[in-house]
């Protein structure tokens, strides 16, 4: 499989002041821990997890809006992650890699037309001269979005939930991007609008060759379009592989309990629900012996206190190396 | 800002009879300070020996004073010279203000601490006794008068600006337009500044009224603008000692002017609260 | 799920709830004859989008509105009580004790100032006119029965302190403490991880069993209704537009934007192609309206529909408010 993007053992730490602490210590809150996995041309990858398992950090170490303090990360050969991210925008890489946000209005800058806001990659980054020819562009990437050209004057507050996502979207791929990550789209939609921006999603990888990372908390979208899925927890990757086998035969007992919470639309039964009891360990200075999952875990043995699990497979053996099933768990 | 703003704004002053009471005075100062010159009855300055220290009549309208210079028209003059000094220190204060500020609290480190430093040992005078020196030191004029009210007016912009900028540093379209190829520099300038504005203008012109008073204090005790150019404060001064011995007029009606000026600013500020923030109404 | 005889009479019963909202560019008519029902120890759900009403319909019993709201029709009896129509005085002495309610953002409706442990105090001393000694063991005990971890240390703990899943486990035992008979939850759970959200409204159904308290669960997550609910009441534009068991709304729903609404709901199973959108977007809720707010988006929209909505039982207990049921 033709590799798009690679991230090697990248980790990041941010200080932190911890109460009644030693005075001159240093505490480290681990946010993103070890993570290994990479995208392939064409293909998009689930990122599910919860909050403060890092997948909001990982993106932005991945987009390059932030530093890594470990790792390295290779996009199309390159190794981008040694420029700081504070100059990252003068970088050739920063078109290929955009993202569509989580929150409409968010992420919209609210004295910006819907023209502007998708105007201003291309006029930074897009190499587009005359406002004709910038206009024609603006209107290619209005309609293939499905957005009315007339609303292109109006201003977010003007805008509905699902054309404010529109306008993000036309935005993010403006600069046609080789990787789009896209970081809970349609969590802020309503479920009658979140099918359409699901299609138009899907559409436009296809038509646009471009890789997805998709990130989101809810399990049955991501079912929807990606070909593999990453679990983190605690700012690790405890599972990965095709999208299928993780949900059919989920091998570690966070991402089983994460599916069994799910609750079915289709009205059905409640299965048998895994509760995870106490709350997530801290993040602050983790012991790296112990698994981050251990003492929330339903199957805990002693081995998970004393050496941490990595990542092996699970899965049937003839999988390619890339998309094989693998699992962080003693157990598994 | 396109015709819903226009009929948000024109909602609004009229919605609320005291904005629009404080709209239609602003309008008024504004036209008098533009025209009144032209319109005065008389010369300001030009004494007439024969009529001093007369009360209000019918020809004139404000009494004359201890020169025999009709009230009127220096009353009338002087809105002028004030509303120019108000809205020049509160403008040159904004400006310098809001950017510090937001530079201060998009950079961080070094930056901010300058900002807030300098920001801090303003406020650490009493604002009045810091103006009153800054003229003393640099010499009466129109312009230090400016200067003055300005940088002792800094510190409210510089953090407030601070705080919004904050805010927005972590919004999702700044992200977003870093991802689109802008620097620090122009997301700042483009993205993050404009949007601090709107709660400042609020600010800006409750500062008005405060400009106004404090360029009047000043005058009234001999720093910055000097007679005979009419302005308010002088005006008062130059009343208050005739108060006692019964000519109440001189002082009177500058002080009225004085005080229904800034009424007017700082009702215009709910207004234009209003006008920029529709949800926080009270 | 509790089994009860058909002649109990209901415990909140709502018939013609109508609300508008006054607002600069006219008058909102936010809801327009909302009627159901609620036995005692029934969990039911309002399921909707946004802008759907169910909220209000909240915010109307618990009598919480907005200053710009306006009742403008209908009842809401609560055992014996019109909430309505009822006196401030005469509201007090039941909101707080009778109903309560939670609400979507835990750390938002708490008061941040002040130590949990001690709001729970604050309702108990007004509520349930405990005295100051016992107040805090009892908020001790409240504490631990929704199952928050050290609880005596826990008392002291302010709301920033505490993550999201406590917040709203606090929020359970301050509505919980007086032992009301009907819980109002206006989206308990939105913006909860899901396994946090799975544990939140298991504790919800277990002391609703064990105290056969009545609830009545707001949400925009059908699938989360589906879990919980025993009946369902779906919303749309300020109408309810079907009321079902569960098993019944899922099996056969009558209403087309019911149907629809299932269909758009991603599940295991179903690809995406086969995902329905609705199309069009709310009806704009200042202007004329037609009788059926949907039509306008109805695919099986026919003259007859601009009627007055019928409401037709095609099965027990099963409404629907249409005049071409699926």
């Amino acid at each position: 499989m033709d590799t798009l993007l690679e991230v090697a053992s990248v980790s990041k730490r941010f200080p932190v002041a911890v109460k009644g602490a030693a005075r001159g210590s240093e505490h480290f809150l681990q946010a993103v821990d070890d993570v290994s996995f990479s995208i392939g041309r064409g293909e998009c990858v689930g990122l599910v997890g919860e909050s403060g398992c890092g997948k909001s950090t990982l993106v932005k170490l991945i987009t390059r809006l932030l530093d890594t303090s470990d790792g390295r990360i290779w996009f199309d050969g390159q190794d981008i992650g040694t420029v700081p991210a504070d100059r990252f925008a003068s970088m050739p890489q920063r078109a290929l890699i955009q993202m569509v946000f989580q929150d409409p209005t968010d992420s919209l800058n609210p004295r910006f037309t819907a023209f502007d806001t998708i105007a201003d990659p291309i006029r930074r980054l897009g190499g587009i001269s005359g406002s004709r020819n910038l206009g024609k562009r603006v209107d290619a990437l209005t309609d293939m979005v499905g957005l009315p050209r007339e609303l292109l004057g109006r201003y977010p507050h003007q805008l509905s939930g699902g054309q404010k996502q529109r306008v993000g979207i036309a935005r993010a791929v403006a600069l046609e991007p080789r990787l789009l990550v896209l970081d809970e789209p349609t969590s802020a939609l309503d479920v009658s609008v979140q099918a359409v921006i699901l299609k138009l999603l899907d559409d436009l990888r296809r038509r646009l060759g471009m890789s997805y990372l998709f990130v989101s908390h809810d399990l049955n979208v991501v079912r929807l379009l990606a070909d593999r899925v990453l679990v983190m927890y605690l700012g690790r990757i405890v599972e990965r592989g095709p999208v299928s086998e993780v949900f059919e035969r989920p091998r570690h007992p966070y991402t089983r309990a994460l599916l069994s919470c799910v609750p079915d639309p289709g009205g059905g039964a409640a299965g048998r629900r895994i509760r995870l009891s106490g709350e997530p360990r801290s993040p602050i200075d983790p012991d790296p012996r112990v698994c981050r999952f251990y003492g929330r875990c339903p199957d805990g043995h002693d081995r998970c206190a004393q050496e941490m699990p990595l990542l092996h497979s699970v899965g049937l053996d003839h999988l390619a190396v890339g998309t094989a099933h693998v699992a962080a768990c003693h157990l598994a | 800002m396109t015709a819903a703003a226009l009929r948000h704004a024109r909602y609004v002053v009229t919605e609320n009879p005291i904005t629009l009471v404080a709209f239609s005075m602003l309008v008024t100062l504004l036209f008098l300070a533009l025209v009144g010159p032209a319109l005065a009855p008389y010369d300001p300055l030009k004494s007439d020996t024969a009529n001093t220290l007369k009360p209000p009549s019918a020809r004139h309208w404000f009494g004359t004073d201890q020169l025999g210079r009709d009230m009127l028209s220096r009353v009338i003059v002087a809105t002028r010279l004030d509303m120019a000094i108000a809205f020049s220190s509160v403008a040159l204060s904004f400006a310098v203000g809001s950017m510090a500020g937001a530079c201060a609290g998009v950079f961080g480190g070094w930056t901010e601490r300058i900002v807030s430093r300098i920001s801090d040992t303003i406020m650490a005078f009493p604002l009045f006794v810091l103006a009153m020196g800054i003229v003393a030191a640099l010499g009466n004029s129109v312009f230090n008068v400016i200067l003055a009210t300005a940088i002792i007016n800094l510190p409210f912009y510089t953090r407030m600006a601070r705080a919004e900028a904050n805010v927005r540093r972590e919004a999702g379209y700044v992200e977003a337009a870093r991802l689109s190829g802008n620097g620090t520099l122009r997301t700042l300038a483009v993205h993050i500044y404009p949007n601090c504005l709107p709660p400042m203008m609020v600010q800006a012109s409750l500062n008005l009224g405060w400009a106004m008073l404090n360029a009047a204090g000043l005058a009234f005790i001999g720093l910055g603008v000097r007679p005979p150019t009419p302005e308010w404060g002088i005006l008062v001064a130059e009343g208050a000692s005739f108060i006692l011995s019964g000519e109440w007029w001189i002082a009177l009606f500058p002080g009225l002017a004085l005080m229904l000026a800034v009424f007017c600013f700082n009702l215009m500020g709910d207004g234009l609260r209003d006008l920029i923030d529709p949800r926080r109404r009270t | 799920m509790t089994v009860l005889g058909a002649a109990a009479a209901p415990l909140l019963s709502v018939e013609g709830l109508s609300v508008e909202f006054r607002t600069r560019d006219g008058i909102v008519r936010a809801l327009d004859r909302v009627g159901f029902e609620i036995r005692r120890g029934e969990t039911v759900g309002v399921v909707g989008e946004s802008g759907s009403g169910k909220s209000v319909t909240a915010f109307s019993i618990m009598r919480i509105l907005d200053p710009a709201a306006r009742i403008t029709g209908g009842r809401a009896v609560f055992d014996g009580l019109d909430l309505l129509s009822a006196t401030e005085r005469e509201l007090e002495g039941r909101r707080g004790r009778d109903l309560s309610m939670i609400f979507q953002n835990p750390r938002t409706a708490l008061n941040p100032i002040r130590q949990v442990g001690r709001q729970i105090g604050d309702v108990l001393v007004r509520h349930a006119g405990a005295s100051r000694g016992a107040v805090r063991s009892r908020a001790v005990e409240l504490l631990a029965q929704v199952q928050i971890p050290d609880p005596e240390r826990r008392y002291w703990a302010y709301p920033f302190e505490l993550s999201g899943g406590m917040c709203q486990r606090v929020m359970i035992a301050l509505a919980l403490a007086c032992g009301p008979s009907l819980l109002v939850a206006d989206e308990p759970t939105t913006g909860l991880d899901v396994t946090t959200q799975a544990a939140i409204m298991d504790l919800i159904d277990d002391l609703a069993r064990a105290r056969r308290m009545a609830t009545l669960l707001i949400t925009h997550d059908l699938g989360l209704a589906a879990l919980h609910c025993e009946r369902i009441v779906v919303m749309h534009a300020g109408h309810v537009v079907e009321s079902a068991p569960t098993a019944a709304l899922f099996a056969s729903p009558r209403h087309p934007y019911t149907a629809k609404l299932i269909a758009a709901t991603p599940k295991p199973g179903v690809p995406l192609d086969e995902l329905a959108a609705i199309p069009g977007g709310l009806p704009d809720l200042r202007g004329a309206l037609p009788a059926c707010r949907y039509s306008p988006r109805c695919e099986r929209y026919a003259p007859f529909c601009d009627e007055p909505l019928p409401l037709q039982e095609p099965a027990s207990g099963h409404t629907v408010a249409c005049w071409k049921p699926l």
